[in-house]
């Protein structure tokens, strides 16, 4: 027997996880694209396409992938439900697979699919409702486009929703109750613990110090002029990169280790 | 021993593998019933479909025969059942998945008394050489009857470990109305008819275990006990 992945394993496990627990995963994924439809919806009817897009992805995506990852692992609120889980014949690599590809992959999927639908659908019917008499038709008519979803902007929801998708993942695993809410307020904590010891360390360095972001720039107010100090653009870039690349990768992979290792 | 514990000091091996690394070749091969069962809202029948094709031994036909000795319905949605029969549920469902390695823990907890018999019978029909079933109970009068080896713990210590002819052989467990002189006594309690006691077998006497007794005894007394099991 193979005990770290078997595809026929994986399979019943992946069926499991999701027609175990229906309403819970689906539910959320339904939840998500509800809600997205709902905000985007409501934008679109005041003509404001652009602000549709940009509330509606980020809080249907990003919101709507951490509440699902937050959920994936909920098994750990009981004892019980949590050593049922932990003594299910599947692999703890094939279990940390399994809820990556349904938080991860399943859910981008979903609700990349229904909101091109939904932006299309919507367009469309704008465009049909225009008044091709009219004179500003024209500018009318370009008011109401397609979201590219390789946007530099909808990258950003993706780079977002990989870190904070990846935190809620690691955070099921470490708090076992109140998962969603524990994990937040760390996050916010070593958020303020940052920003307060790089504010720290930068009025080490320099006197009038305005604003302070930690690795990339500090604000310096003297009298009335206010300047800012950049690190060099490779250096901004390799920062930008590990937060996009490289913390999401260590999120995910940690909640691996932490299955493995997790007790009830 | 069922992989959800990892031990603070030495180590676990079961068949010969490691219960802390959670194989699925290992996980396969016990099932571990927690005292609080664990059930989604799912029916008898999807439970099954979704459940068991993780245990390669798993038997559908005795799965629905232990269901129905132990009068669960199998068109009832899981969470709907009361925690006696959630219980029977899973204990059926552990059995019919024919593991090696059977864990159960306060089995009998919350199993109105006409199910405790079933359960005990139950337990009786499917042992086997091949098979271990290790309970760890409190009410050790459910089970009295089915034990061939006893396990004392306390606190974490190992008071006892021996199998039931061993203890009677070496333990009398009787009701008498003066202790006998002399007795290295490990228990006594005083009951209508005299005193039932718990003393050292120096004379070969054949007497029914009575484990509520053994266990009073050897929590009282572990040094006596040691004395007495440690000669030969």
């Amino acid at each position: 027997m193979n005990d770290t992945f078997n595809l026929q394993r994986f399979g019943f496990l992946f069926k499991k996880t999701i027609l175990e627990r229906p309403l819970q995963l689906l539910g959320i994924m339904a939840l998500a694209l509800i809600a997205t439809l709902i905000i985007f919806s409501v934008c679109v009817y005041f003509n404001h396409f652009d602000s549709a897009h940009l509330l509606s992805f980020p809080w249907g995506y990003v919101g709507g992938g951490v509440i699902l990852s937050s959920v994936i692992f909920g098994y750990f609120n009981t004892n019980s439900s949590g050593s049922a889980y932990l003594t299910l014949p599947a692999s703890a690599f094939e279990k940390w697979l399994c809820g990556v590809l349904i938080s991860g992959v399943l859910f981008t999927c979903v609700f990349l699919v229904f909101y091109r639908l939904m932006d299309l659908s919507a367009v469309a019917i704008y465009h049909n409702n225009l008044d091709k008499s009219i004179p500003d038709y024209k500018h009318l008519y370009e008011m109401a486009h397609i979201y590219q979803l390789d946007d530099t902007k909808v990258r950003f929801n993706y780079f977002v929703f990989a870190n904070f998708a990846g935190a809620a993942l690691l955070g099921s695993l470490y708090f076992n109750k109140a998962n969603f809410i524990k994990t937040a307020m760390v996050i916010v904590v070593l958020f303020a613990f940052v920003m307060g010891v790089n504010w720290l360390i930068a009025r080490m360095f320099f006197m009038n110090v305005n604003s302070a972001f930690p690795f990339l720039s500090v604000g310096l107010q003297i009298g009335n002029d206010y300047r800012m100090i950049n690190v060099s653009p490779e250096a901004e870039e390799r920062f930008t990169a590990c937060l996009k690349y490289v913390v999401p990768v260590i999120l995910w992979l940690t909640a691996y280790i932490r299955l493995r290792e997790k007790e009830i | 021993m069922a992989g959800t514990l990892f031990p603070v000091e030495g180590s676990i091996t079961i068949n010969g593998m490691q219960p802390q690394k959670r194989k699925p070749s290992f996980l396969s091969s016990i099932y571990y019933i927690p005292e609080d069962v664990y059930v989604p809202h799912l029916t008898v029948r999807k439970y099954k479909n979704l459940f068991a094709p993780f245990y390669p031994k798993f038997n559908a036909d005795s799965f629905y025969q232990y269901l129905h000795e132990f009068e669960v319905n199998v068109d009832s949605k899981l969470n709907r059942l009361s925690f006696g029969q959630q219980k029977k549920f899973v204990i059926a469902f552990a059995l019919a998945c024919n593991t090696p390695v059977l864990l159960m823990d306060e089995p009998t907890n919350g199993l109105d008394i006409p199910s405790k018999s079933q359960f005990r019978k139950l337990i009786a029909s499917v042992m086997n050489e091949d098979r271990i079933i290790l309970i760890s109970t409190h009410q050790v009068r459910d089970l009295e009857n089915m034990i061939d080896n006893i396990i004392i713990v306390d606190n974490g210590n190992v008071l006892l470990h021996e199998p039931v002819g061993n203890i009677t052989g070496k333990l009398c467990f009787k009701t008498v109305s003066e202790v006998p002189a002399g007795a290295k006594v490990l228990y006594q309690e005083r009951s209508l008819q005299g005193s039932a006691i718990v003393i050292e077998n120096t004379t070969g006497e054949d007497s029914k275990l009575n484990l509520e007794h053994l266990f009073n005894g050897i929590i009282e007394n572990p040094s006596l006990t040691k004395k007495i099991f440690e000669t030969a």
